[in-house]
């Protein structure tokens, strides 16, 4: 029952199938079976978390809970594909939570002044850069910092009874990790509280490059329009567009995340970087697992020539995939795909003489003239 | 063409009701690079599809970057037109063997076993 109904409520939080799982609904006995084996590794890490904070105490079976919920979170409804914890995966997810973090977050929602004392002693500072570093005119660093207290105090009540924001935190990162997503939430929030018409990226100001690389098209079109007419232009494009669609489609979510990193969202490079600089970023190691380049990566750190790397090896799949389907679906010769390529990057281009294979004028005008 | 039909691949944020995306503890955890290859495959899937979520994780990492990122030098490979030089590259081995335009791409790594994967990069 306590698995269909974490089920229940994580499948509508993280966007997975929400189907009745059939197969994880029978396999509760064993999930359960498997929970109760790794009681030792409950109590170690309650008695570790104890040990950690002191000054306070959160019930035996509050912590239990939570981590249980976390369990059933991460375990279970996300990783649905991995079917039923097993007692190692269980132990080791157990040891990779950020126990002490989960505690006192614990011992805040809870409504415990010494634990709200220590999270003031240890997070209030943190907070408070955060909120200065966040804030945008209109908005005052004071008013996210109020804001974010409000909800981890619970300003909203159900039953009489406080709903703190501590309650969402479930230790799979780290409390500081957790509260800088909730800083930038409130922060956006409140922006947009005062100009709903104002969007994301305009927020910021940081979204500054994502905007240039937009311009492009804009200042490509000029030129574009000297080389190819719009009849041709229209000729092609339905092959083009069907041909990149479907280089794109054959690509890895990971290898498209890195894309819409880089050419959607404008990450640069040294900020993709940032993303996967830890040894277990999955895309980290998916990229490193499809480039057989197997090393002892763990203190290796990732730069911006390595993303560029992994870049050029999604751009050699495309290019690949756009030829194969240009030549041999649509029978296209290497000068008519030449001409689809100007067509798929003409929004990438900037001021770049673009180097023509013989005979396109010719087809040009004879698809003109056709 | 290539911006577009990227862009094209994701949903429109409006078609996402807000109970679906992926709440500030997944985004945290999947940020901090705290989750397993099972549990972040279909957070990948998603931020894929989610242009709101995406841009969520886009925006924790200007912020996170604007911390520490004033004294680093913006280098030359910062263009964004990478990918067009790319198809530049690939454009003027055209109608040659496939080995012969790639061979001009580097570092050539799929054949070139490295003493470390990325001990290269620190020197530049």
């Amino acid at each position: 029952m306590l698995l269909q109904k974490a089920l229940y409520q994580y499948n509508s939080l993280t966007l997975i199938d929400n189907r009745p799982g059939s197969a994880a609904i029978s396999s509760e006995a064993e999930y359960h079976q498997n929970l109760t084996a790794c009681a030792a590794d409950f109590d170690a890490l309650y008695a570790r978390c104890a040990q950690a904070w002191p000054n306070f105490v959160v019930p035996r079976d509050e912590f239990t809970g939570a981590v249980v919920r976390a369990i059933e979170k991460y375990l279970i409804a996300i990783a649905k594909s991995r079917g039923t914890p097993s007692i190692s995966e269980i132990r080791v997810f157990i040891g990779e939570l950020q126990g002490p973090d989960i505690y006192l977050s614990l011992g805040c929602a809870l409504g415990d002044e010494n634990a709200w004392w220590q999270f003031d002693r240890q997070h209030r500072a943190f907070i408070e850069a955060l909120a200065n570093q966040v804030v945008s005119s209109g908005i005052d660093a004071n008013q996210v910092i109020e804001s974010v207290y409000g909800d981890l105090l619970g300003a909203k009540t159900e039953s009489s009874v406080r709903q703190s924001k501590f309650r969402t935190y479930m230790g799979r990162g780290t409390l500081r990790g957790w509260l800088r997503t909730i800083i930038w939430h409130t922060s956006v929030d409140l922006h947009r509280s005062r100009q709903p018409e104002v969007q994301l990226e305009d927020w910021s100001g940081t979204g500054d490059d994502a905007l240039e690389r937009k311009d492009y098209a804009a200042a490509a079109d000029g030129c574009e329009d000297l080389m190819l007419s719009k009849v041709m232009r229209e000729r092609y494009r339905s092959a083009t567009v069907e041909a990149l669609d479907r280089s794109l489609a054959a690509l890895d979510d990971h290898e498209t995340l890195l894309l819409l990193y880089y050419h959607v969202e404008g990450l640069k490079l040294r900020q993709i970087a940032r993303i996967v600089e830890q040894p277990r970023s999955a895309i980290r190691r998916w990229f490193q697992r499809k480039s057989r380049r197997q090393t002892d990566s763990g203190k290796s750190r990732v730069h911006e020539s390595t993303v560029m790397r992994w870049l050029d090896k999604v751009y050699r799949k495309i290019s690949d995939a756009f030829q194969s389907e240009l030549a041999n679906k649509h029978g296209l010769s290497p000068a008519e795909i030449e001409i689809c390529l100007d067509l798929a990057t003409e929004d990438l281009a900037q001021n770049i003489k673009l180097n023509r294979v013989p005979g396109t004028d010719e087809i040009i005008k004879r698809g003109e003239a056709g | 063409m290539v911006h577009e039909r990227l862009t094209a691949r994701t949903l429109v944020p409006d078609e996402v009701s807000s109970d679906t995306h992926l709440d500030d503890d997944i985004l945290s955890a999947f940020f901090e690079a705290r989750l397993g290859d099972e549990e972040s495959a279909p957070v990948i899937a998603h931020l894929v599809a989610c242009a709101v979520c995406r841009g969520v994780t886009a925006q924790l990492v200007r912020f996170e970057s604007e911390l520490s990122d004033a004294a680093v030098p913006v280098t030359a490979e910062e263009s964004p037109g990478s990918l067009r030089q790319w198809f530049e590259d690939f454009r003027a081995g055209l109608g040659s063997s496939g080995e012969e335009v790639f061979a001009y791409q580097n570092p050539p790594e799929d054949s070139e076993p490295p003493a470390d994967s990325d001990e290269e990069d620190k020197s530049s």
